[in-house]
């Protein structure tokens, strides 16, 4: 992994950009931006690593959220309780390349119907299914570049596949026994698997080296650089443009207005926690979809009374996390699982929604290396009512380590109104700033779509033979992962945050990508969308900063 | 879905009890012989001292987690080093949980002599009645802390100051490398030797 370095400017220079957040879409626009020739700043709030720094240490990374994210989050189900606080409720990266670093890279494109899906199946009581203003056909060239400027593996034709312009640059990463298992048991059932695209290089690619099949991916980084971070990937381009400057460990805290309304800087708190102003021509938030709503609302200002962008009270609404379940399963033979990336195969038999369900959703499964590493299976090998200590627990934990895959579906989560983003009326953080306040009840579709999936889960171990069978009961989300849909994109000023350029309605020169701008969740997945939704802003956004409309 | 998984898995993830034995004892080939490397590896070593734990609070976790992951035809938390893990811990990175177990310390000393009259210490009791007395407070915060300080002590990374000589990643099959050639497992390489 290159790890270049771009140019430094002054703090009391006006730049082009300033872009807060360096993940999959604050990374993309980096690269796109400044290799269009524009000055651009990025401020992330967390640490640079060098790549020999992603060590192998699940304890570390795992079990002390060592490059996880930092903002203080309070929870509750519904508007009329109080939130209290929850420890790993959303689970991001505080760190140069984001979420993207220690992402596990399934890569699934949307499909046509994600972005039109509010006309097909009408109106779903208790949500607000809305289409997008752009269609896959807008996306696909974009979804294309994530292919190969990015780098993502896998295998062209898979089952209902939507158009694409070019196969992928590199084939599917080596298959694992757990893709073997769901494999044979899906063809089984008369499903149609295929290889997972995942972000991570099979083979060597724009420089970068192939997967070494280390199995540290989920919840890690990757040292070296097989995973298509922005940080592998982006940053290192972005700063050999010399146009480009990623200033770690800046906590931004308020979005700058001017007396027409326009954005003119950031105030951050630096490395030292002096406070700092960084001007810019224009402004674009891609800190992931709970940071940027709420960086939105602590920009409250007279003119801007209910927070930035937010005169059509949409900023923080509409939260969707992706529903989910797992089956875990133990096998006679070992699979070892925790080597190799964690996905190889998956079934997406059930991407549309289908009325004959009786409820709204779609979506997909994959085998995996879930438990994958031995703190984190010394800690579960049990099931329920089984005790979990002992000289019996610890044969079970020697037994089944190398021998369980886990089976795990991914859905649409519907958007509601209250689901949302908020800013804590009394917690803070360390610096005084409101804590994330989280609302959040799963859609009863939503719900039935995870269950539908667990019994899919159930039968696939069960065609493949498993010598144990141990599904996770479906109850509502207690945290989230995928942070989507809170300034979701739209044409109407008064229902959407951002027009279909990432401009926010209320200010001209305020931009707004990542997971906040996606209408419907997908079917899990999301970060290779809101890569290809960064490759087209930076499109628009050269248009129109070259036409002098920013 | 991350941090559910991880709560979730402190109960709910299994495997099959009881039909692993055999194949453990295949695997480890030798199982006396590692047993004796693996004391005689504790003995020979001079013992770093305990810099949070007194000798007797060392003494009685200790005896915990030699319950939680008891030594078998196999290593357990004793041969893993897991008390020094845990000792320093509490200095450091898990220093919040310092107050709950010295008072589980206290605790267990108390339920001791209530089983068995004259008992001043947990550690002092047969294995059975220590399980016994485990079994009541499972459910506890004291004990779920040390359940998990003795999970990351027996199979987290060795620079943390337990599992030694990698005594727990090796009864589980855990192989630490840098990296893998495929095949990993045993049905990838049963689809290529068909091919």
């Amino acid at each position: 992994m290159t790890q270049g370095y771009g140019v430094t400017y002054p703090l009391s220079s006006i730049v082009d950009f300033v872009i807060v957040g360096s993940g999959a879409a604050g990374g993309v626009l980096a690269k796109e931006l400044s290799s269009a020739g524009f000055a651009v700043v990025v401020l992330e709030r967390g640490p640079r690593l060098r790549p020999e720094e992603f060590e192998h240490d699940e304890y570390k990374y795992f079990f002390q959220n060592h490059i996880g994210a930092k903002t203080p989050v309070t929870w509750r189900e519904t508007p009329n309780q109080v939130a209290k606080p929850r420890e790993n409720a959303i689970w991001g990266a505080h760190i140069v390349g984001g979420s993207s670093v220690h992402f596990t890279a399934n890569f699934w494109r949307f499909r046509p119907i994600d972005f039109n899906e509010r006309s097909v199946v009408g109106d779903i009581p208790g949500a607000a299914l809305a289409d997008w203003p752009i269609t896959y056909d807008d996306l696909e060239p974009y979804y294309t570049k994530v292919d190969w400027h990015v780098g993502v593996s896998g295998e062209a034709g898979g089952w209902g596949e939507p158009r694409r312009s070019r196969p992928y640059p590199v084939p599917p990463l080596p298959v694992k026994s757990s893709g073997v298992l769901f494999e044979r048991a899906a063809r089984k059932l008369g499903w149609h698997p295929f290889p997972a695209p995942m972000a991570i290089l099979s083979r060597a690619h724009n420089g970068r080296t192939p997967c070494q099949n280390c199995g540290f991916c989920q919840g890690y980084g990757c040292e070296f650089g097989a995973k298509s971070s922005t940080l592998a990937s982006m940053i290192p381009v972005a700063e050999r443009t010399g146009r480009c400057e990623i200033r770690p460990n800046c906590y931004v805290r308020k979005v700058q207005v001017d007396a027409r309304g326009r954005a003119t800087g950031v105030i951050y708190f630096d490395r030292q926690g002096r406070e700092q102003l960084q001007r810019a021509r224009a402004i674009i938030l891609s800190c992931n979809g709970a940071e940027t709503a709420r960086l939105l609302l602590m920009s409250k200002s007279n003119r801007f009374p209910q927070g930035l962008a937010n005169s059509s009270g949409m900023v923080g609404q509409h939260l969707m996390f992706n529903g989910g379940s797992m089956v875990a399963g133990i096998y006679e033979h070992p699979l070892n699982e925790y080597k190799g990336a964690q996905v190889t195969r998956i079934a997406l038999d059930w991407f549309d929604s289908d009325s004959r369900r009786g409820f709204y959703g779609g979506g997909g499964m994959d085998a995996r290396g879930d438990i994958l590493l031995p703190i984190l299976w010394g800690m579960s090998a049990a099931a329920p009512g089984e005790r979990n200590w002992g000289a019996d627990y610890k044969a079970s934990v020697e037994y089944g380590f190398t021998r369980q895959m886990t089976v795990m579906g991914h859905c649409t989560s519907l958007p509601v109104a209250d689901n949302s983003v908020s800013l804590d009326p009394t917690l803070t953080d360390a610096r005084g700033l409101p804590a994330i306040r989280i609302t959040y009840r799963d859609h009863e579709d939503d719900l039935k779509m995870m269950r539908f999936l667990l019994e899919r889960g159930k039968e696939i171990h069960a065609a493949a033979g498993a010598q144990k069978v141990m599904p996770v009961p479906i109850t509502v989300s207690a945290s989230g992962v995928h942070l989507l849909g809170t300034c979701r994109m739209g044409n109407d000023p008064r229902t959407s945050v951002v027009d279909t350029n990432h401009r926010a309605h209320d200010v001209p020169n305020l931009f707004i990508c990542d997971g906040s701008s996606l209408v419907t969740s997908g079917r899990g997945q999301p970060t290779m969308t809101i890569m290809a939704l960064a490759f087209r802003a930076g499109d628009r956004i050269t248009d129109l900063a070259r036409r002098g409309e920013v | 879905m991350i941090p559910s998984r991880r709560s979730f898995l402190a109960s709910a993830a299994g495997a099959a009890a009881g039909a692993g034995i055999a194949w453990l004892a295949l695997d480890w080939g030798t199982v006396d012989e590692a047993l004796a490397h693996a004391a005689s590896a504790m003995e020979q070593r001079p013992l770093p001292p305990f810099t949070t734990l007194t000798p007797d609070e060392a003494r009685e976790l200790a005896a915990v987690a030699a319950r939680i992951v008891p030594t078998t035809a196999t290593p357990g938390a004793t041969e893993a080093g897991v008390i020094y893990f845990i000792d320093r811990a509490l200095g450091k990175e898990q220093g919040r949980s310092l107050k709950l177990l010295r008072a589980g310390v206290a605790d267990l000393a108390r339920r001791a002599a209530r089983r068995k009259p004259g008992a001043t210490r947990f550690s002092a009791l047969a294995a059975a009645e220590q399980d016994a007395v485990l079994g009541d407070v499972e459910r506890g915060e004291f004990f779920q802390a040390m359940r998990f300080l003795t999970m990351v002590g027996m199979f987290g990374d060795p620079s943390w100051g337990g599992n030694r000589e990698a005594v727990g990643w090796k009864i589980i099959g855990f192989e630490h490398r840098r990296s893998y050639t495929p095949p990993f497992g045993w049905y990838d390489a049963q689809v290529a030797r068909e091919r």
